[in-house]
């Protein structure tokens, strides 16, 4: 060890090296390689050079902008209501004279602590018109309209960012009490003898204190939710046709139901450029990487 | 005053019913699990509100196996197995690289840091078709592969807790024992390790959590084979998403369910806490 310490040193850094090499950059440059090629079931062995077929097929048959829009919504329109519904819970849970917050908060954070895969194969039951208590029970019972995922576009759509909101939200809820908690009370004290109203205060004070948390969370948030699988792919498999597909859960089914890898793998290398790039966004947005480089 | 009361009262009306959202899937699985209900069909409203107790859907789960004799116990087994050795590798191999980029003069560091934390955010279902290509190729599409496939995830995002952690670690411990002769290796593993300790026990809860919960590549490894499957794939097939014909009784499933379901939300529980220090002190450093 005295005689070289830089060699000794790349010891250490040498699996993680030989992990990203095979594990991540040589999987991605083959997926690249085989998204040039018609490998599929007819053509496993023996596939050959096609050039860019399957991107153009992507682009040409509308694929591209379907996976990106449904990609968008589900994304958006998952993150918005988690949040919002986050934020109100941590609002009501942070006033003085609240009794029982912490048997409240206990029982909220359970569908975050009961493992999202189990808890999506309950709620695919639940769901199923017309036999799931979703559609026997409690649709009924609030005067709303059954719903069937397997024929209406919307009531897929509505039954995907339930589930998601409530396997969500407590994560947000979390995250944004223990940041209201670390508000001085003295601020909302000073506004209170200045005479502002609850409405001014949180305005004033609330929100802008949790400018960064709320940015952070959403950022990060919005690569996990663009990224996740399961909820899609155990709900609605991205039906009705693929109008609630997005591109990891179509990427999947492409490749291990329909064995159309070629195409797959050019889902995959599109799918892993966007992703990149907002990587790239978030690493400049939120500048965590000065602080932990 | 009275605005003040009728606030409350509304926070109260809310919580209550955010909280019966939260509990209802969950208090639902669990009757269900209790109930001698077949199918989806005969499962009743009144159901939920249960008068006996039928322990029949665990009895089944213990006593028979359902596929060429394979059965609950038997893919629990596997999937500890598979998320065991994923903790290890992910322990290992997060721990040498967090100690690597906090301590060691290496070339490149920086970009090298930079390139790990970009790495986090992709989604392993971006690797998963290459991966199962290459493997089926190197005759992979076992545990060996499995767990290859497992390790980068946890570990590329652990590897930065534990840089962070080893950093807050005042170098003198490890100096004045290498002074009296232990060498820096001993020193990691004795030293650095042991003042790591609460990183090193969370890189292996994420590690065994998010092995044993894997659905997307065991399914896509594994598949075939029904004697490798794991508790996640079994789970599927017992909520009769595989082939609903051969599923059997509903009931079964969300014994299945509650059985798996519960350690685990004790685990996470825990690694919960561990998660909020980690943050503080990632926190501290910001």
């Amino acid at each position: 060890m005295k005689t070289n310490p830089s060699l000794s040193n790349l010891f250490y850094i040498l699996p993680i090296v030989a992990v990203i090499l095979f594990l991540f950059l040589y999987p991605l440059a083959y997926a690249l390689y085989i998204s040039f090629t018609n490998m599929n079931t007819f053509h496993f062995f023996h596939y050959s050079f096609v050039g860019l077929r399957n991107y153009v097929s992507l682009f040409k048959y509308g694929y591209f902008w379907t996976l990106l829009g449904n990609t968008a919504l589900w994304t958006v329109g998952s993150l918005l209501p988690m949040m919002a519904l986050g934020l109100a819970l941590s609002l009501i849970l942070n006033q003085r004279d609240l009794k029982g917050k912490s048997v409240f908060y206990a029982i909220l954070i359970l569908p975050w602590a009961f493992p999202g895969f189990i808890s999506l194969l309950v709620w695919q039951g639940l769901w199923v018109d017309p036999y799931g208590m979703m559609n026997r029970l409690v649709l009924p019972l609030l005067h709303l309209p059954p719903i069937n995922s397997l024929t209406s576009v919307r009531g897929a759509w509505i039954e995907l960012i339930t589930t998601n909101v409530w396997l969500s939200f407590p994560y947000f809820m979390t995250v944004f009490y223990s940041s209201l908690q670390s508000i001085p009370n003295e601020l909302y004290e000073l506004a209170d003898t200045d005479g502002a109203g609850a409405f001014t205060k949180f305005i004033r004070i609330t929100l802008p204190s949790l400018k960064g948390t709320i940015a952070f969370v959403f950022i990060t948030s919005f690569v996990f939710t663009w990224n996740n699988f399961y909820p899609i792919y155990l709900l609605t498999g991205g039906g009705p046709g693929i109008s609630t597909e997005t591109f990891t859960v179509y990427a999947y089914q492409q490749a291990f139901s329909y064995s159309n890898y070629a195409f797959s793998s050019a889902l995959s290398i599109v799918s892993t450029i966007i992703v990149v790039v907002m990587a790239v966004f978030v690493l400049r947005f939120t500048k965590i990487l000065e602080s932990i480089t | 005053m009275l605005k003040r009361v009728i606030s409350l009262l509304v926070s109260y009306l809310v919580l209550i019913v955010t909280c019966a959202f939260s509990v209802f899937p969950l208090y639902y699985v669990f009757v269900t699990s209790f109930s001698n209900a077949p199918s989806l069909i005969s499962l009743d409203i009144p159901d939920l509100i249960p008068s006996h107790l039928h322990f029949s859907a665990y009895k089944y789960l213990f006593s028979s196996g359902f596929l060429e004799r394979t059965s609950f116990p038997v893919w629990i087994r596997n999937s500890v197995f598979l998320a065991a050795l994923t903790a290890l590798l992910s322990v290992a191999l997060a721990m040498t690289t967090g100690y690597a980029l906090s301590r060691l003069n290496i070339p490149a560091k920086k970009t090298l840091a930079t390139f790990i934390y970009v790495l986090t955010f992709f989604p392993y279902t971006v690797t998963a078709v290459p991966l199962y290509l290459l493997f089926a190729k190197l005759h992979l599409l076992n545990y060996a592969g499995l767990i290859l496939a497992y390790t980068p995830g946890t570990s590329t995002f652990a590897a930065f807790l534990a840089k962070l952690s080893i950093d807050s670690i005042p170098t003198s411990y490890e100096e004045a024992a290498m002074i009296d002769g232990v060498s820096r290796f001993q020193a990691f593993l004795r030293i650095v390790m042991r003042l790591a300790l609460p990183v090193v026990a969370l890189t292996a809860l994420l590690g065994f959590l998010g092995a044993y919960l894997d659905f997307a590549l065991a399914y896509a490894f594994i598949l075939p084979n029904v004697k490798l499957w794991t508790a996640t794939i079994g789970l599927y097939y017992l909520a009769g998403l595989l082939n609903p014909a051969s599923a059997p009784a509903y009931n079964i499933f969300a014994a299945g369910a509650v059985l798996m379901g519960i350690p685990l939300m004790a685990l996470f529980l825990v690694s919960q806490r561990m998660m909020t220090k980690a943050y503080s002190s990632l926190a501290g450093v910001k």
